[in-house]
């Protein structure tokens, strides 16, 4: 068994988890970024769409509120 | 200027308060006991404890009763969670101080004990005891990085899952909200990981100091924290941390930099930060106590972590609300400002209220690790514990009445309640004077002693045994005598006098016709020959083959002992999870699964699995892989040897191996058996008696236990030079 980091408390295989598991977190970081750029505003209500509601009680009522 | 000051000063000691419970790890076995008194000199001293442990910082001496070290050694990497050092034979009668230096890999923390035994009859000084040498530093720079990363935390995830929803707008560019919110959410981010970052450096110079016991002067002068930082687990997970806050702060600079040419850089930044410092705060959780975990520790390192991460989003979320809100709605009055407030709130309150529940689900779960049931209500842990988790419960209760009455359908049935109790005006902040007495409550059990685990030092004897074998008496002794490590202590006497000799061993189980490597024992004086390994690996029956060779040139004999090794014997390094914990980990699962549940279900609808097949296919796998494990593990022999390896059926198997059989060296087929005879099974080697093997005939004419004396035998001469 390579050991990767310095040593393992939790079993044999306890190096190659940790690494995976921040591998994943790093390619989740990137893939976060990346849909994030792909998005860029088109999920965003443009100007005037999201307006307050008269009515607090109205089950349809915008969860949006355009603060500006 | 004043209140933001005491904002942030209160935010920052309600974040504190959220630190896990910290406790050490414990010895849970020692060899010779603490304070035992003993007829004849030990061949080692050897302390179980419930953690790994540093090896390269961890050591044990032992002084002698003139206060001389006598012996001294570092922990092994093959058995992490030990510190034996072997004694010099025959020590003189007195009472021997054994001083052990722990440095437990899971936290980092260092011990100090001091535990004894004496030789004939107890004199001078013994004395247990422990020194905690860790120092108000490593509180300082755990509080702050969870409070750093916290804060981290919650600004991005209210950023991602509250904020942009609820008041995103495209005429934003720059991350999709107005300028002002902006501008808060990156000075809390940026706080955060200022933060975090100054307690990366504490840390490191802490810790090396406690490593090394050196100041930190000398810890920077001599570049001590660059050892620790590149060989040790603590060191590795600090590397990760790192990065991490690279990778973070990076894309935060490159964001901000590049700002008025790529606006869209901003909002992306901001969501790829909420993995990366979920795995910050998972770092910490590598090096919190979690990994120490003697029940499941891998389980208890995910909770650990699950824990700090619904915090992070409930405490880290509740403070970015808090620290945004007033500039967010300074522009709006009336109507506007209600509703403004409520879209975001209606975000928020599901999250909070998933977050308060698995920090409550993996809180239980945690803590049942340190005190049982029975301990609630009589050890001032318990009822620490009992008092937080009650008022968890009526935070919980608050909480889900307010998520609740969000929803405008309920509102009419839950607007009586808190029209009753005032509005939301007042019960807002007796939600948050809960949260405030639960954290004190979390403070209050941070601060109690866990109690120590009744299994903590229990003693059981160790297995002996004698045999008398061509005149010579042989004794074993196997200590503790259960699965796992042992010291094994084997005498050799003739007519009461001590015999010089070199001593092979064996361990064989014969229900599973397994057996380990032959090992030659250390000579620790005439007559007293010693090893120490992990080769009794389950409780149930073993058989002992010892092979010993007289130095006076008599002819060779074989000692066999057949060994009862009891789990109770065991050091126990693991234990079950109790009733509570399996609980609790339900309920966690089950917040987790309900978490991963939309992606989840992407994933399933891209498969294009239908139910029947997902089940069917979880099945096999399932089966296939317990069924590979088992083959793999413990797989039972096809015939078992009945009779136990002694001298006497090695010279009846001996005899008929030439006599009945004619199996003799010169044969073709003996050196290909004796090649493989380490891999070889006794119900192989029976086969062989029965069938031949490669130019060796078939034993004829054998009953059954002959050809078990015959494999007996086999074992012996083909080992025997």
């Amino acid at each position: 068994m390579v050991i990767f980091l310095a040593h393992g408390a939790l079993g044999v295989f306890d190096e190659l988890i940790a690494i995976t598991v921040a591998v994943a977190f790093f390619g989740m970081m990137v893939y976060a970024y990346i849909r994030s750029r792909a998005l860029e505003d088109a999920d965003l209500p443009p100007d005037g769409d999201a307006t307050p509601s008269t009515d607090p009680q109205d089950p349809d009522s915008p969860d949006r509120f355009k603060l500006d | 200027m004043r209140r933001t000051a005491a904002f942030v000063s209160l935010a920052l000691l309600l974040i504190a308060l959220t630190l896990p419970a910290q406790a050490h790890g414990f010895l849970i076995r020692a060899v010779p006991p603490d304070g035992a008194v003993l007829d004849r000199s030990p061949a080692r001293a050897q302390y179980w404890f419930s953690e790994s442990l540093e090896p390269a910082f961890s050591r044990i001496s032992v002084r002698g009763p003139g206060g001389v070290v006598i012996a001294e050694a570092e922990a092994d990497l093959d058995t992490p969670s030990i510190l034996a050092v072997r004694l010099p034979p025959d020590l003189p009668d007195g009472t021997y101080l054994v001083d052990l230096r722990l440095a437990f890999a899971s936290d980092g923390h260092v011990i100090a004990e001091s535990r004894s035994f004496s030789v004939g009859a107890a004199s001078g000084a013994g004395g247990t005891g422990t020194e905690n040498l860790t120092d108000p530093t490593e509180t300082v720079w755990r509080a702050a990085m969870l409070v750093g990363l916290m804060l981290s935390f919650g600004a991005a995830v209210v950023y991602n899952g509250v904020l942009l929803p609820a008041w995103g707008s495209a005429s934003h560019k720059a991350g999709g909200l107005p300028p002002r919110v902006m501008h808060r959410l990156s000075v809390l981010m940026w706080t955060g990981l200022g933060i975090t970052l100054a307690a990366q450096i504490l840390a490191l110079l802490q810790q090396t100091s406690a490593f090394f016991g050196a100041d930190f002067g000398v810890v920077l002068s001599d570049r001590l924290w660059e050892v620790v930082r590149t060989s040790t687990r603590f060191g590795q997970v600090w590397n990760l941390r790192m990065i991490v806050l690279a990778a973070v702060g990076g894309l935060f600079i490159l964001a901000a930099a590049n700002r008025a040419d790529q606006p869209g850089w901003v909002r992306a930044a901001w969501s790829a930060s909420v993995p990366g410092l979920a795995l910050g705060l998972a770092a910490s959780s590598m090096i919190s106590h979690a990994p120490g975990s003697r029940a499941e520790p891998w389980t208890a390192l995910f909770l650990d972590w699950a824990h700090v991460t619904a915090a992070g989003f409930w405490a880290g979320g509740l403070v970015a609300l808090a620290w945004v809100m007033p500039v967010a709605l300074a522009p709006l009055t009336g109507e506007p400002r209600r509703m403004a407030l409520l879209a975001a709130l209606r975000r928020y309150s599901p999250y909070a209220v998933g977050a308060l529940a698995m920090v409550t689900a993996s809180g239980v779960f945690s803590a049942a690790l340190w005190v049982r049931p029975a301990e609630l209500t009589t050890t001032p842990y318990g009822l620490a514990l009992l008092v937080k988790v009650a008022m968890v419960g009526a935070l919980l209760f608050v909480g889900a009445l307010h998520h609740a009455a969000l929803n405008p359908q309920r509102w009419a049935r839950f607007s009586g309640i808190t029209g009753h109790l005032g509005g939301f005006n007042r019960t807002l902040p007796t939600e948050a004077a809960l949260a405030v007495l639960v954290l004190v409550g979390a403070g209050w059990l941070t601060a109690t002693p866990v109690p120590v685990p009744p299994d903590a030092l229990t003693t059981a004897p160790p297995l002996a045994q004698l045999a008398e074998v061509e005149g010579y008496t042989v004794g074993i002794t196997a200590s503790p005598g259960g699965p796992g490590f042992n010291t094994f202590d084997l005498s050799v006497e003739r007519g009461g006098e001590s015999v010089e000799a070199a001593v092979m061993m064996q361990f064989s189980r014969p229900n599973l016709d397994q057996r380990a490597a032959r090992v030659a024992l250390d000579r620790l004086d005439a007559g007293a020959y010693e090893t120490a390994n992990l080769d009794l690996s389950a409780p149930g029956l073993w058989w002992l083959s010892a092979d010993i060779t007289p130095a006076d040139g008599a002819p060779p004999f074989r000692a066999a002992f057949a060994l009862d090794v009891r789990a109770e014997n065991a050091v126990p390094l693991t234990i079950p999870l109790t009733p509570l914990q399996a609980a609790a980990l339900v309920v966690a699962t089950l917040g987790v699964g309900y978490a991963a549940s939309r992606p989840a279900r992407a994933a399933y609808r891209r498969l294009g699995l239908t139910p029947q097949a997902a089940f069917v296919l979880g099945l096999a796998v399932v089966a296939q892989t317990s069924q590979d494990y088992s083959a793999t593990v413990a797989s039972a022999p096809d015939v078992m040897n009945p009779i136990l390896p002694t001298q006497d059926s090695v010279t009846r198997g001996a005899a008929l191996l030439t006599e009945t059989c004619g199996w003799l060296s010169e044969l073709p087929g003996w050196s290909d058996l004796q090649t493989r005879l380490p891999r070889t099974r006794d119900d192989e080697l029976y086969a062989f008696t029965r069938d031949g093997f490669r130019g060796l005939p078939p034993c004829e004419g054998l009953d059954d236990p002959q050809r078990w004396d015959v494999v007996n035998a086999l074992r012996w001469v083909l080992n025997t030079p």
